[in-house]
Formats: structure tokens, C-alpha cells, sequence
């Protein structure tokens, strides 16, 4: 940075409309000089009194060049006073430069400007953790796309976030097109999860009731994603007629997926040790590979879901008073159990399911509904196999 | 927390209009608006965003005196409520002072209320804040439809679902017809200057 700059700094830190908001109520005449390693040339914004008057991004002159500025999210500044010769063009107000400036990138009319991929996997490998096959990771796709319940469509840009960990919003997206990174937050930086393709829905049968709103995951487009906003109305409606058991198997498959997501995430931060002595005294309720058709939920007591390996047994998740196990074919649910066991303490009681009543019920259901349910299944599947091979 | 501009010797502390798409920020906002314009730094900004619009304006409210020498400007904010809008929600809500939250009294958006409130939280979260302790008032817009026969949520109810915990001050109110703002927007004000007097330890 230049001596002569009054102020400079990293715009992920201090981002753009901070800086409108300190020079304006500073009310600094001067010149901004703004660098992105993404865009091939800096950029200006000349401020008058506090106020921004003109700005050259590119090709682009004025207002349009400060709009384009909101998308360089990640960059350097740095401002120096000096007397502004230049033609007053942008006449709007500063707060209305920031409001309309943040909704336009909010709506993607702004591109953002940054890297290909802006979560990168490179934790995972310096880590020396390997899972799916090689580095790269599985694509998974869905069902056929049942057009009936798409009630929008959407386009979201390469490297473009679709939803944010921890935000909120009961959407579901069908992918169309392309391909979208499922990432969580881990305090090793982000862990990719899933690449899920066309077919697959994003966003959780848990959405559709009251509880659900907060984004377990980000997703984010790998190259240009047309996304289908399912109609969550009648989805949701759909879920409130079921039985209060079909919506407890539900709830049960999505809190599964959390679960095991949640242990592949503490493999991938090497928290986890397998526990010795797991099994003694405890009983195998389902044996690796089983596929009876059975369904329990618990009433009492805990099981495990662990998997043999030659060091010992490895606890994938504790299944807990409410938690539903077993084997579902038609749901595609218990996959998991061809590479995992089920271990039980003394005192676990169960109630079985109805599969027959379960099995109509399903049967009932509308194919885009049976397609997230079938999605959040295969996706419990292979984080349950990425899990196995991550220890 | 509040901006202090040295050199105007201004206090800028921010309040934000949260609340269900719908419900009657913009409203609140345009009716005080109007009511201060003479009192008014700059034009109102009105963003035209989906759903809602965003509306920005900052004022000088008469009779609140100074705090130590300086003048209280008043900055008001509404926010986009949908999901999208997130880069605009973090910039409004980033060292926000006070909230005002303005439900829908319509029977229709009871969740809604709820819901928006639950985003409230998780979004104060995220700028470190709780809504335990940010000051905040509730608001029961839209009171003015039961003339016209339309299914409101009785105030009682309101409070049950959106205050039982919160404990805050809560004005029943017709934006539309301007009942009910300039109370609110005074409660609101006043807990936000006491918050601010007890947080930089002028009060003692």
C-alpha cells in the first residue's frame, strides 16, 4: 500500500459500505482505489464532500461502476485525500447507493466477483483425509424432476451461495441443471459434504414443519445451477396430513442425516476416537448387512450405530429416545445398514412400526414428495459409507 | 452500538422496523416520515425490494436534548424480510440500537409473526447480540381492520405468542391511520438512549 493512503484495508473486513458510511460521515473528498486479484484492473470512486461522485470500474463509468464495486467482496482499498477533478455524475445519496447497491447483489443482478470456487476442500486434503472415491467427490442425483410441484425457476451463478449454514428459509430446490457443493462449517474451515446433480432437492422434509428454518448446510453452485422452487405450500400440506408416524420416520431420516453428517465432520477434525469396550455387555440388535424388513423407534435406553474395523468398533451415532432405526425398503431408508450395526444398551426399549400402514401411506404420496424423501435416504447412505471410510 | 461522529458531534444511534413481509414497516416508517419531515437530515430512500420495500432516512427528533454536548441523530431502517436479501439484512442489522418489531394483527399471519420474530433472534445472534437485551417494542399493526370485519388476532393472544418471554413494551396500532406509531417509535426511542447511556457508563 502506497504511503500516502489515509486509510486502507481488506475489504472482507471493511466491506464497501462501511466505507461509503465512515467517508461520508466524515464527509472526505478524495479518491478510492480498490483492487481485486479477480478483476484485471482497479477500480476508483472519487468522493466529493463524503458524497461519491463518479467511479471507473472497467468499461463501466458512475453509478454503474460503484453498483459493480458491491460485488468485490474480496479485495484491497486504500483512500487518498486530494482535490477531485472529475464530472459529478452520481447524483443519488449515499444510503440509496448502499441499499440498492446490496440489493442488487442480493438479487444476483450484481455479479460477485471472486474465485471459480470460493469453498475450497483443501482443509480435507491437507488434512490427509481421504473419502469418496480419489478427491473427487460423488455426484449425487435424484429422481426424475416432477415439473408439477416446480412453482419457479431459478438461476444461480457459478460460486454463487444458494443458501447459507445458519440462515433461514423453508425453501426446497429441485437441481434442473448443474451441480451444487453442500458444505458445513467446521472450525478446520469448510468441509465439503456432497455434490448433489439434477434431481436432487436441497433444502429438508423437516423445513415443512414448524421447527424447521435453520439452514443445516450451505449450498452453493459449481458452474451455472437452474434450480426448481418446489411448491413448499403443498408439500407442507401434504406432510400435515400424514400420521404422526409416517412425520416421526420423517424427522427421524432428516435428524439422521445431521447426526452422521455431524460425526463425518468430527472424523474429518480427528475428534473422534473410537471407544473401547463399546460392545461389551450390549447387544446386537442389527447385524451389518441385515435387511429385515422391521422399523423400531425408541422409547427408552440408547443404541449405537457403530461399524467393525480391525482396530476395533467405531461408534458412528448414538440413537436416543425418539430416533428411528431400521430397514425401509420401499423408502429406500436403512441403506446404511449394509456397512453399519446396530448395538443396544440394557435397558433400550422399542416400539415397532406398522410397515404394512407405512407402506400405504408412501404409497399415497406425491412423486415429488417420495423424491425428497428418497434423496435425504441415499444421502444418509453414502455420509453413513463416507463416514465408515473416513475412520 | 452507536456512531459517534467526532466531528459533527453527532450521536447516530440506529433503529431498525423488523417484522413479517407485509405488515407494516413501510407504513411506520412513511407516516413518521411525513410527521418529521421539517426534522428530516435528507430524502427519505426507498429501495424497491421484493416483497417489501426497504426504506433508509435519518432525522434529528426535537426534545431529546443532547447527551454530553452531542446531538442525537436518529437513523431508521426497515429490512427485507425474504431469505435473499442477506447481504441488505447484515448491513442493516450491523450495529443496530434498537428494534421495533411490527407484527400483523391479521388472523391469517399469526405464524408468520412468530416465524419473523424466531429470524429476528437468529439474525441478532449473528451480530452477537440477544434479544433478551437489545431494546426492543413490539408493535400490533393493523388493529384499525376489525371496523372493517376482518379477522384479527385479539391483543391478549399477541401477547402470548410474541411476548411472553420478551416482557417488552407493546403498543396496539393502525400504521395506515397513524395510531399507535409516534408511541411507538417514542418507546422505542427512549429505551434505546437509556441502553446507550447504560452501555457507555454515562448514567450511573
Amino acid at each position: 500500500m502506497s504511503e500516502k493512503a489515509l486509510l486502507a484495508g481488506d475489504l472482507r473486513f471493511v466491506t464497501l459500505s462501511d466505507l461509503f458510511q465512515i467517508l461520508g460521515g466524515n464527509r472526505n473528498t478524495g479518491i478510492l482505489h480498490i483492487t481485486s486479484q479477480y478483476a484485471p484492473a482497479p477500480g476508483l470512486i472519487y468522493f466529493v464532500n463524503g458524497n461519491p461522485v463518479n467511479a471507473m470500474c472497467g468499461p463501466l463509468v458512475g453509478l454503474d461502476a460503484i453498483y459493480a464495486f458491491f460485488g468485490w467482496t474480496e479485495g484491497r482499498f486504500e483512500f487518498h485525500q486530494q482535490a477531485v477533478q472529475v464530472e459529478h455524475v452520481v447524483k443519488n445519496s449515499r444510503m440509496e447507493i448502499i441499499l440498492d447497491g446490496l440489493r442488487m447483489l442480493d438479487e444476483g443482478i450484481i455479479k460477485k466477483v471472486g474465485p471459480p470456487f470460493p469453498i475450497k476442500v483443501s482443509a480435507v486434503q491437507s488434512s490427509g483425509l481421504k473419502y469418496g472415491e480419489g478427491d473427487a467427490l460423488p455426484i449425487i442425483k435424484g429422481p426424475l424432476v416432477n415439473y408439477m410441484y416446480v412453482i419457479d425457476e431459478e438461476e444461480f451463478l457459478d460460486g454463487e451461495r444458494i443458501v447459507a449454514e445458519g440462515a433461514h428459509g423453508n425453501w426446497i430446490w429441485v437441481i434442473l441443471e448443474g451441480v451444487v457443493e453442500i458444505t458445513k462449517q467446521t472450525s478446520n474451515g469448510p468441509m465439503t459434504i456432497v455434490r448433489l446433480g439434477e434431481g436432487a432437492t436441497i433444502g429438508t422434509i423437516t423445513s415443512l414443519s414448524w421447527q424447521g428454518h435453520v439452514r443445516s448446510a450451505t449450498a452453493t453452485a459449481v458452474g451455472n445451477v437452474q434450480l426448481g422452487v418446489l411448491d413448499s405450500e403443498r408439500l407442507a400440506e401434504e406432510y400435515a396430513s400424514l400420521s404422526s408416524e409416517f412425520r416421526e420416520l420423517l424427522l427421524s431420516l432428516d435428524a439422521r442425516l445431521m447426526k452422521i453428517t455431524d460425526t463425518l465432520s468430527d472424523l474429518f477434525m480427528k475428534k473422534t476416537k473410537p471407544p473401547d469396550g463399546l460392545i461389551d455387555g450390549k447387544e446386537v440388535i442389527i447385524e451389518e448387512g441385515c435387511s429385515r424388513e422391521e422399523v423400531f423407534t425408541i422409547t427408552e435406553g440408547e443404541a449405537y450405530m457403530i461399524r467393525r474395523t480391525p482396530q476395533g468398533c467405531l461408534s458412528l451415532l448414538t440413537l436416543q429416545k425418539g430416533d428411528v432405526f431400521g430397514y425401509v425398503p420401499f423408502m429406500d431408508m436403512g441403506r446404511e445398514f449394509r456397512c453399519a450395526s446396530v448395538v443396544a444398551s440394557k435397558d433400550l426399549k422399542v416400539n415397532r412400526f406398522d410397515i404394512d400402514s407405512l407402506r400405504k401411506e408412501y404409497d399415497r404420496l406425491s412423486p415429488a414428495f417420495k423424491g425428497i424423501i428418497e434423496h435425504t435416504a441415499t444421502c444418509v447412505s453414502l455420509t453413513t459409507r463416507l463416514a465408515g471410510k473416513a475412520s | 452500538m452507536a456512531n459517534f461522529n467526532q466531528r459533527e458531534r453527532v450521536i447516530e444511534c440506529k433503529l431498525v422496523y423488523y417484522g413479517p413481509g407485509r405488515g407494516g414497516k413501510t407504513t411506520n416508517l412513511q407516516h413518521i416520515f411525513k410527521a418529521f419531515k421539517k426534522q428530516a437530515t435528507e430524502e427519505m430512500v426507498s429501495i424497491n425490494t421484493k416483497g417489501d420495500r426497504t426504506l433508509f432516512f435519518d432525522f434529528l427528533p426535537m426534545g431529546l436534548g443532547k447527551i454530553r454536548g452531542c446531538e442525537v441523530k436518529v437513523q431508521l431502517y426497515t429490512v427485507p424480510g425474504q431469505v435473499k436479501y442477506d447481504s441488505t439484512r447484515k448491513m442493516v442489522l450491523k450495529n443496530v440500537d434498537g428494534v421495533v418489531f411490527v407484527a400483523d394483527s391479521l388472523k391469517v399471519r399469526r405464524k408468520e409473526n412468530v416465524l419473523s420474530l424466531v429470524d429476528l433472534q437468529q439474525n441478532l445472534a449473528e451480530q452477537k447480540k440477544s434479544i433478551f437485551e437489545i431494546p426492543l417494542v413490539l408493535q400490533y399493526n393493523k388493529r384499525d381492520l376489525a371496523h372493517e370485519s376482518i379477522p384479527l388476532l385479539p391483543v391478549k393472544l399477541m401477547e402470548e405468542d410474541l411476548n411472553r418471554k420478551l416482557k417488552v413494551p407493546s403498543f396496539p396500532a393502525s400504521a395506515l391511520k397513524g395510531t399507535g406509531v409516534r408511541a411507538t417509535l417514542q418507546e422505542c426511542l427512549k429505551l434505546t438512549l437509556q441502553h446507550l447511556q447504560r452501555e457507555l457508563k454515562w448514567m450511573r
